[in-house]
């Protein structure tokens, strides 16, 4: 087991990492095959060497968690289950944590969000309804994001009401009372994208020293054709926020999250890692190369979730490139693999008829 | 009630008025001159069509209803020995599937062979391949049938099989249990092809024995066989079965897969990034769900996973498409008969004798398999499918006793 404020969480380069890494995941394999029978199963059928490189320690895909509990931890030490927050209708992963994977991923984050945010908590925006966490029915990620990163914040403010509008009296006031003071802003893109900053513009609020951290992917910004940086310009013309950064994570693998760097690029922590494959040969690709992307935590002890095929394409910019400020690799994410459809016997017009 | 007629003349029509319009048709006996004709046009039509002409799956039906195969077909429906006349059931009320093309046009052609007057129900998700052949067909001027289109209305469906003799369903189970919901009138019959799984079987000895071009040859008939529709036909073999020792069996598997490898590379085979991943899920979640002796997947257009020796069947039914195979060995063929069950369809075969395939027949006895045809052939069309011989299913008779 690892303590992920064993180095800063940049402080490695990679050739020292993927040693390090290398060592790390191939005990947290043998640690899995030895508490999971299923994956003890696949691990088997993929056969393969004894890892010599990162790269050829064994990728789940990360539908898995859809389908199949995956667990590695007896049901009694079972601490917290997490689901994904898919959208209705859709099957989400579970997610079992123990408390040791829990406080790890909370070590994780709190070394991740300390480089970012500095030692002093700042006055916080949740930019989402406080309900969101209040049902514990519905705790899913998106509850278990705005918990986790609570703690790096003070005095929070929940800017929407039930609704999902702006509170506008409510961050008016908020405003006023921290007026000179830094500020963290924490939400889901989307909701910052769509009900945050419009009704911000229109109700003439403004930031004059905040940052806003927030994640959840660009898939209906993609649709609307907004890329990161028209993101931040068109942000900071709304809400006056001048420091805005976006971080790569999911409910697989929560506390390992890749925040973006100052050249917009996201970082994954020493901890944690990130290789793009060729969809045709599964092969790791080279920077510059456009693949899928698999990412790797050291973090999961609870589930085998430490090397996992996502159903992201992204593609490395560049490695060590901004040492020393940031050792590693640094990834840019370019969206969902698109959906394709196959048409199958059980696809007949008539299978719609009665639906 | 309103539908889109496509055929015979495209406009929104109500669908009382197509349905007087083919009560008014005049009848036909099986195998009538015209309608064998007619087809015989059709074959002609699609042959020489630029943009049917390259597509394999257009060819294979213009093959099969060029005018020679038609009279093979009809001499197999000689006057009846009882002396009782084939008549057709009437009207045909055809619901083909969507995923493969030119079903439609096969289930349509085969009750036209039956004499019967048609209504066929196009899926709004068909491909332009479909759309082409209906151009074709429009120009034939079959005044017995009507080829339409309409959204999930169940009151459509029914006003239709009410006045239908015979409803053809080509499944999907899901449809093919929706549809059966809605009424068929008292007198009508209904031939239905659900869901159906389909295998393929290789003598391990016979492809090491093969040379090069030979090899060569059979990966192209079991590319064809596995990935014409990305292998989500049903007579597409899910399930590949080395018959043969297991150094036989890998060794020929080595060579087939290297072969294979080429005719997707020569054949231009490109699947998408997501269903390259969802073909890994899919082979992972077997090996998480069950015993899985090994994933081989150097390249995700060609999957196998190895269930190891024995009869075996992978955990689930649910299969990703576009080149995935659950892999097997056996030391005899006979051996097989446990994985068979009435849901298995098509057992194409490479190296096994003819004596062996009857005597897993008659073994399995009706418990599953309709049809054994040589490797390269799943996808080709008969009149006898699913174990139905549609002439019969699609046709009454008349006894007459002087």
């Amino acid at each position: 087991m690892i303590d992920p404020q064993a180095h800063p969480p940049y402080g490695v380069p990679q050739a020292q990492k993927d040693a390090l890494l290398l060592e790390q995941l191939v005990a947290l394999t043998a640690h899995h095959r030895g508490h999971c029978p299923p994956y003890a199963r696949l691990v088997q059928a993929l056969g393969g060497p004894v890892p010599t490189r990162v790269a050829e320690i064994p990728f789940l895909p990360v539908s898995l968690f859809k389908t199949d509990l995956l667990t590695s931890v007896p049901e009694d030490q079972l601490f917290k289950l997490v689901t994904s927050s898919g959208t209705t209708g859709q099957a989400v992963s579970r997610i079992t944590l123990d408390r040791n994977t829990a406080a790890l991923q909370s070590r994780a984050l709190a070394a991740i969000m300390g480089d970012l945010l500095g030692p002093e908590r700042l006055p916080m925006v949740i930019v989402d309804c406080a309900s969101t966490i209040r049902d514990r029915a519905r705790f899913n990620a998106r509850a278990a994001g705005i918990l986790g990163m609570m703690i790096f914040g003070r005095q929070h403010f929940y800017a929407l009401d039930d609704d999902m509008r702006l509170d506008v009296e409510g961050l008016r006031r908020f405003l006023e009372k921290f007026a000179g003071t830094r500020v963290l802003l924490f939400g889901f893109t989307w909701l910052v994208w769509k009900h945050f900053a419009p009704e911000m513009a229109e109700a003439g609020l403004r930031f004059d020293d905040a940052i806003l951290v927030h994640s959840g992917g660009w898939k209906r910004l993609a649709d609307e054709a907004v890329d990161n940086a028209s993101f931040k310009a068109r942000l900071r013309d709304m809400t006056g926020i001048a420091t805005v950064r976006n971080f790569y994570g999911m409910a697989e693998q929560v506390g390992s999250v890749f925040v973006e760097g100052e050249d917009g690029l996201l970082y994954p922590p020493w901890f944690a890692d990130v290789i793009i494959r060729d969809p045709l040969t599964l092969k790791p690709l080279q920077p510059g190369e456009v693949g899928v992307v698999q990412v790797l935590s050291l973090l999961p002890m609870s589930y085998p979730g430490h090397s996992l095929l996502t159903e992201d394409l992204g593609v490395i910019e560049h490695i060590d490139g901004a040492a020393p400020a940031r050792y590693g690799k640094g990834l840019r994410i370019l969206g969902r693999v698109p959906k394709t459809e196959l048409r199958g016997c059980s696809d007949v017009a008539a299978a719609r008829l009665s639906a | 009630m309103i539908v889109a007629e496509l055929l015979p003349s495209p406009a929104p029509r109500p669908i009382a008025e197509i349905l007087d319009r083919l009560d008014a048709a005049p009848a036909l006996l099986p195998f009538d001159p015209a309608a064998l004709q007619m087809l015989g046009e059709l074959s002609r039509r699609i042959l020489a069509a630029k943009d049917l002409a390259r597509q394999p799956d257009a060819v294979a039906l213009g093959y099969w209803l060029r005018p020679a195969n038609l009279a093979r077909l009809a001499d197999r429906y000689p006057p009846l020995s009882d002396g009782s006349l084939r008549v057709p059931a009437g009207l045909a009320f055809h619901i083909p599937p969507s995923n493969v093309d030119m079903m439609f046009a096969y289930s349509w052609a085969a009750g036209l062979m039956a004499g019967n007057r048609q209504i066929v129900r196009l899926s709004r998700r068909r491909g332009t391949l479909a759309d082409t052949l209906l151009a074709v067909i429009a120009e034939l001027g079959d005044a017995r049938s009507a080829f339409i289109e309409y959204d999930r209305e169940d009151a459509i469906t029914a006003a239709i099989s009410a006045r239908s003799d015979l409803r053809v369903i080509w499944g999907g189970d899901a449809a093919v249990a929706a549809i059966r919901a809605v009424p068929l009138a008292p007198h009508a019959k209904e031939t239905v092809f659900a869901d159906r799984l389909s295998l393929t079987m290789l003598a391990a000895p016979t492809v090491l024995a093969l040379d090069d071009a030979a090899l060569a040859n059979l990966a192209g008939r079991l590319f064809n066989d596995v990935l014409t529709f990305d292998q989500m036909a049903c007579s597409s073999p899910r399930r590949l079965i080395w018959v043969g020792s297991v150094e036989a069996a890998d060794a020929a598997e080595k060579r087939l897969t290297l072969a294979m490898a080429a005719e997707i590379q020569r054949r231009g085979y490109r699947i998408a990034t997501a269903t390259a991943l969802e073909k890994y899920a899919a082979a992972c979640r077997a090996a998480i769900r069950g015993p899985v002796r090994a994933i081989e997947h150097t390249r995700t257009d060609w999957v196998l996973v190895d269930l190891g020796d024995g009869p075996a069947a992978p955990p689930d039914a649910s299969h990703p498409g576009a080149g995935l195979l659950y892999r097997c060995r056996v030391d005899d063929v006979a051996e097989i008969a446990p994985m068979i069950d009435r849901s298995v369809q098509t057992l194409t075969h490479f190296g096994i004798d003819r004596a062996t395939l009857d005597q897993l027949a008659v073994r399995l006895a009706g418990k599953g398999i309709d049809r054994m045809v040589p490797l390269g052939e799943a996808l080709a069309f008969d009149l006898i499918w699913d174990g139905y011989d549609l002439i019969d299913e699609f046709t009454r008779r008349v006894v007459i006793r002087p």
